[in-house]
């Protein structure tokens, strides 16, 4: 951030309130932003482009508040695609009743079954497959990441 | 259980669509939007949210 480096700013919030949770959202989440996020007393580390596992991660090994656990399991249960065999990136944004169809506009499926591995599916009438795999959000459509060339 | 999310980032679209995405979930309600840390540090102090989610 200009005004005040992102990493600063939870030191800062935790000092004037302990009680509040922080997450930190980087925009890039190479190691050093890794290691400097870990220096920081944000509660967990979601990097913007990045699947959840990354977040999990690092609340398996630390002790996270439930504030932030309640709103990173909020994202969770993503899906992928699975089109003519090929996994693809995911095309809902979140639950496993969200989807996207390949135009963009949403729908809303029924029908879950529990497929291999106890994962939720859903048979899609259009083709598609989805699993219920991936906590994220940030494969959504409506992320401006994928505008700025984040991948 | 319902939690206050002040939501910071710099990025206006970022800050748009975490705002449209919290909306969709009940336990979550916005308590106000920073575009900086500086302005996220003192909102804190004055709306003491119960999370914060700041971008960097």
């Amino acid at each position: 951030m200009p005004r005040r480096d992102g990493l600063e700013a939870p030191r800062r919030i935790k000092a004037h309130n302990d009680g509040t949770s922080v997450i930190l959202l980087p925009a890039v989440a190479d190691e050093a932003h890794r290691q400097a996020a870990d220096g920081s007393r944000g509660d967990a580390f979601l990097p913007k482009n990045a699947r959840m596992g990354h977040a999990l991660g690092k609340l398996q090994g630390t002790e996270c508040s439930a504030q932030a656990t309640s709103f990173l399991h909020s994202f969770g249960w993503l899906g992928r695609t699975k089109i003519r065999g090929r996994t693809d990136e995911p095309l809902c944004d979140r639950g496993v009743d969200r989807f996207f169809e390949p135009d963009g506009s949403r729908v809303r499926a029924t029908g879950y079954r529990k497929g291999p591995g106890g994962r939720l599916q859903t048979p899609r009438p259009n083709g598609f497959a989805m699993a219920a795999t991936r906590p994220a959000f940030l494969y959504s459509r409506d992320s401006p990441f994928r505008e700025n060339g984040v991948p | 259980m319902s939690w206050r999310v002040l939501n910071a980032d710099e990025h206006v679209t970022f800050r748009e669509f975490l705002k449209s995405f919290l909306s969709r979930i009940p336990e979550f309600q916005p308590a106000g939007e920073a575009s900086d840390g500086l302005e996220a540090v003192e909102l804190v102090t004055r709306l003491k949210p119960d999370l914060v989610l700041e971008g960097s």
